[in-house]
């Protein structure tokens, strides 16, 4: 099967935890092993644990699941363009 | 091509199309005609508009103020007017009761040049007999069915009427005073429904196509140039599309003699007064970052820049130099342009260290949060971000704040679209800064003029940029409109934006960073959140405030003089490090007492409290701060010579106009009215 999702409809977020400490870079590395599994999504292959963010890109729909199941531990933030 | 069709489509051989509004760019010379196989040149100027002209009424009747014969015989002498071409009349129709018109008056339905045109207009307002007013194009309100195709159906489709229309296109040639041709100029159309945009070529030619409109539905022409040169801005453009329409752009070498051989102060460095200051300040031991679109250091004023990386380029220390989209090369110019170099324009921390942090063309904000960690490591003391987003960033709120608690500044552009501050600029963590600008620093047909808010100009033709954003998050404000600085391939632009102003300010902080003696005192050289704090509130209080609103214009426009207290009192700049021009009469309004700048530096002594013995760095902060009391906002802008453009002769700008108004009944058609016994 084709990979559908071209990178143009993919958005980007940002990723990272809301507190230092152990339980935020926690929350990063499921964050990050659960994002792997969700197909079109690209999620850089970085020691999330020491990681101070994750910038990622989901196809649409897939950031309200990952949104309320993550929200609690981690700031999750569209990357959005900037103007000049 | 242009529909032959549109009797509206001037060919630029009318008499308005080869005038020009006061202090507008000349038009070009005859351009050459005919000549073998050449197509033909339309010098673009203005076209003609239409008018309805008819009876003026006693209000609350139906009843001309004048015979409707007398009526008949102003519209006669009116076709001895130049410039003026009567189309048609609109006669009363059906007889005696049922007559329809006021008094079985005629309307008169004319083509008019612009100048005309305005006198008309300016009659009418002004009580004449008469009313004549814009003959202007209906719209009509259909709505068509949304586009089947989705996304890719074109817009058009819920534009009634478009289709019909199809495409236009005019071939352009764009050239310098001297008629040599200006490779790489914008060139902007814009519609009523459409834009097109094009851009020339090495010959200067570029042809442009705009879909739905007709000639005589173009509102404006729009050319910027790549550098060297004022850009255009032409309203109700006559183009001809069987023709090369010509614009000549005036260089800015015609407004600023010798320009760059011989250097100059831009006039936002001149209202912020480093002219004042002693030519030895220069930022020297200061870090300074500039996250932006790169920074092309092959420029002579930029030579010295020698750190940087591209973040848009995985962190490449090279590309940083390759700057495509030139903004970041603007900035740089501003904030710290070589003296040395000997020409050009100066900026005001030519001897700090500039580190560039090239995130554009794609920037997002984890390429600002990116910068920000590199700035924080290698010590940076003052950011430029000319950058902003309508969205809120909680990363970046709290990477600005971390960087303030590790002693970085953070300078933002509070955005340009005039509508409320963006982020980050709405942070309290950060100095915001809105854009100034300044009557008769520009053309007065140029996109810089149309920046001007006419109800809002106060003393010395200052006034609030229209484009800036405003709101309560602005601190201060900086010079934003027709700013002159570096362009990547060695030469100079005049460009808008709070993206200008914002460098205006980071320059002075790197100035007051490194040279006021506040800042060498341990307290204050900590790389603390108290320095950020102290140097932002220094900087307020140093402010000469500009304009009425606080929200549009924060503090005012800080002033070296004042931010760099007693060190500023040393002789100024000796003459040939900076030339000056002959002093203007402008001063600075409403100075602040020195009792408002203890107050404003409250929160710097509570900060110091504790930290620092008396007469420590408090005392010197106070103490050469004030010392020189209020010199600097008494002191006089040195104008350029022939940087004024020349007013509107004869016209009296009125508040509530967005244009120069004539006073009074103008003196063509007053003769004309005085002739018939109407004045």
């Amino acid at each position: 099967m084709t990979n559908q999702h071209k990178p143009s409809e993919q958005e980007h977020f940002l990723v990272a935890p809301r507190a230092p400490g152990p339980r935020g870079a926690e929350a990063l590395v499921r964050f990050q092993a659960r994002a792997r599994q969700i197909p079109g999504a690209t999620v850089p292959d970085v020691d999330a644990a020491s990681a101070k963010r994750l910038e990622v890109s989901l196809p649409p729909g897939a950031a309200a699941a990952l949104r309320s199941e993550f929200g609690d531990a981690l700031i999750f933030e569209p990357d959005a363009p900037l103007g000049y | 091509m242009a529909d032959p069709k549109d009797k509206d489509a001037s060919s630029g051989t009318a008499a308005g199309a080869a005038r020009r509004a006061p202090g507008a760019q000349p038009a070009p010379d005859a351009a050459p005609q005919g000549g073998g196989s050449a197509a033909a040149e339309n010098a673009v100027g203005t076209r003609e508009t239409q008018y309805i002209i008819g009876p003026r009424v006693v209000p609350g009747s139906l009843t001309p103020l004048a015979a409707p014969a007398v009526l008949t015989n102003v519209l006669e002498k009116f076709r001895e007017l130049p410039g003026y071409r009567e189309m048609c009349r609109l006669k009363p129709r059906g007889v005696g009761l049922f007559a329809a018109g006021a008094g079985a008056a005629e309307i008169a339905v004319a083509s008019t040049s612009p100048e005309l045109g305005k006198e008309l207009e300016a009659a009418s307002r002004a009580g004449a007999p008469f009313v004549a007013e814009r003959n202007r194009v209906l719209n009509h309100h259909g709505l068509a069915p949304a586009p089947a195709g989705g996304a890719d159906a074109t817009a058009a489709a819920a534009l009634p009427g478009s289709f019909e229309l199809g495409q236009i296109s005019f071939d352009f040639s764009v050239v310098g005073a001297d008629h040599q041709p200006l490779e790489g100029a914008q060139i902007t159309l814009t519609g009523r429904r459409f834009t097109g945009e094009g851009v020339t070529d090495r010959n200067g030619k570029a042809t442009v196509a705009v879909f739905g409109e007709r000639p005589s539905t173009i509102l404006s022409l729009y050319v910027k140039p790549l550098a060297n040169h004022w850009e255009r801005f032409i309203e109700r453009p006559a183009l001809n599309g069987s023709a090369i329409n010509t614009i000549v752009l005036q260089p800015l070498s015609a407004t600023f003699p010798n320009f760059p051989a011989q250097p100059m102060l831009g006039w936002g460095q001149e209202v912020m007064g480093l002219g004042q200051i002693p030519s030895h300040l220069t930022g020297q031991g200061v870090k300074i970052a500039i996250i932006d679109s790169g920074c092309d250091n092959t420029h002579p004023l930029l030579a010295h820049i020698k750190n940087g990386i591209d973040l848009t380029n995985q962190g490449n220390t090279s590309t940083w130099a390759r700057d495509q989209i030139a903004h970041g090369t603007h900035c740089a110019g501003v904030i710290a342009g070589s003296a040395s170099a000997g020409q050009g324009v100066r900026g005001f921390a030519p001897g700090a260290e500039v580190h560039i942090f090239k995130v554009f063309p794609g920037g997002r904000f984890s390429s600002l949060i990116d910068a920000l960690d590199i700035c924080i490591e290698r010590q940076i003391d003052v950011v430029n971000c000319s950058l902003g987003s309508g969205e809120h960033s909680e990363l970046v709120q709290n990477k600005i704040e971390e960087a303030r608690q590790r002693g970085v500044a953070c300078v933002v552009a509070a955005g340009n679209s005039s509508g409320p501050v963006q982020f980050p600029a709405t942070l309290p963590t950060v100095l915001s800064v809105s854009a100034l600008g300044q009557e008769q620093r520009f053309p007065t047909d140029s996109q810089h003029a149309r920046t001007v808010v006419t109800e809002l100009v106060g003393l010395n033709g200052v006034f609030p940029a229209r484009f800036s954003c405003f709101g309560p998050q602005i601190r201060v404000s900086g010079p934003g409109v027709a700013i002159v600085s570096t362009v990547p391939g060695g030469g100079y632009a005049a460009w808008d934006g709070t993206s200008m102003a914002a460098p205006h300010v980071t320059g002075l902080a790197a100035l007051v960073l490194a040279h006021h003696p506040a800042f060498h005192q341990p307290a204050l050289r900590a790389r603390t959140a108290a320095r950020v704090d102290s140097l932002f509130q220094l900087l307020v209080a140093a402010c000469a405030p500009m304009v009425a609103d606080p929200a549009r214009g924060g503090a005012g426009l800080p002033q070296a003089t004042r931010a760099l207290g007693a060190l500023a009192a040393a002789p100024a700049q000796t003459a040939g490090a900076v030339a000056a021009g002959p002093a203007a009469t402008a001063q600075f309004p409403q100075a602040p007492t020195d009792a408002a700048l203890l107050q404003a530096l409250a929160p710097v002594i509570a900060a110091l409290a504790g930290g620092m013995p008396a007469g420590g760095a408090l005392g010197a902060l106070m103490g050469q701060t004030l010392a020189n009391g209020g010199a600097g906002f008494g002191g006089p802008f040195a104008g350029f010579p022939g940087v004024g453009f020349p007013g509107a002769a004869g016209f009296a700008a009125q508040p509530g106009f967005g244009f120069g108004v004539p006073a009074g009944m103008p003196p063509q058609v007053l003769a004309q009215l005085r002739s018939l016994g109407l004045a």
